[in-house]
């Protein structure tokens, strides 16, 4: 060994590209679809003849319905880049149950398109929230689990 | 010379925050871990392990098998054999 006892910091980062993360990102789209779909569950159909009434209604609906389907399409996305692209291999050891913790709030996503699930929507926030605690738990920081609504 | 690693690159060889002694880099060859400067960054110094050497044209990874873990010669290119600053002793 050298005699020679001067320390060098030597970097061993991730690539140059990498970006800046932050699960709060898939959690306002998530809270997007929770809200869309209290919504969606809340909206009382008018009287079929009224016209005007049911086509504003069928709007209403619709709009509800689009919003839902783009912002849980959203979180899925921001999911999938926290999941591929965030997290390494090393974090595996800290949370074993990591893959199939992503791999099940991508599929609340997709339940959450394809459904008016207050049920799924609520369990996607959860998923989300133990995502946000393994995210922060790996960087070493106490961040407070807050939601916008 | 100590080498403190600051960085997930090199993992599972190498953590983050361990400090490896090293000598100088003579007589290199593929499998050393190298402490090298940045091509683009001269201030800065990086470890990873040499995959492959032609003249004094360097190849070097990280061994984190994560596409995206590793700043090294996938995206920065090869290194220059003058741009050697020491050799890891490990193990």
């Amino acid at each position: 060994m050298s005699e020679d006892m001067t320390i060098i910091d030597a970097f061993a980062h991730c690539d140059g590209p990498c970006g800046v993360y932050d699960p709060a990102s898939a959690r306002i789209a998530a809270e997007a679809v929770q809200s869309m779909t209290k919504k969606m569950l809340a909206l009382e159909c008018p009287d079929p003849s009224d016209g005007p009434a049911m086509a504003a209604y069928l709007n209403t609906m619709s709009r509800y319905a689009a919003i839902k389907e783009e912002e849980a399409h959203k979180a899925k996305e921001e999911l999938l880049v926290l999941w591929t692209d965030f997290f390494k291999p090393q974090h595996l050891e800290a949370n074993p149950d990591l893959h199939d913790t992503f791999w099940k709030a991508a599929k609340l996503c997709s339940a959450c398109k394809v459904e008016v699930s207050a049920t799924h929507a609520q369990e996607l926030m959860d998923a989300i929230e133990a995502i946000h605690n393994m995210f922060w738990g790996v960087k070493g920081r106490e961040v407070p689990w807050v939601r916008a609504s | 010379m100590q080498i403190r690693i600051n960085g997930d690159s090199m993992w599972p060889t190498l953590r983050d925050g361990e400090v490896h002694p090293a000598e100088p880099a003579v007589d290199l060859a593929v499998g050393d871990i190298i402490v090298y400067a940045h091509p683009f960054q001269s201030g800065l110094k990086c470890v990873k392990r040499i995959t492959a050497i032609e003249s004094e044209s360097i190849h070097v990874e990280g061994d984190n098998p994560d596409p995206t873990a590793s700043d090294d010669s996938h995206n920065h290119g090869p290194i220059q054999r003058d741009s050697v600053i020491a050799r890891l002793i490990t193990g």
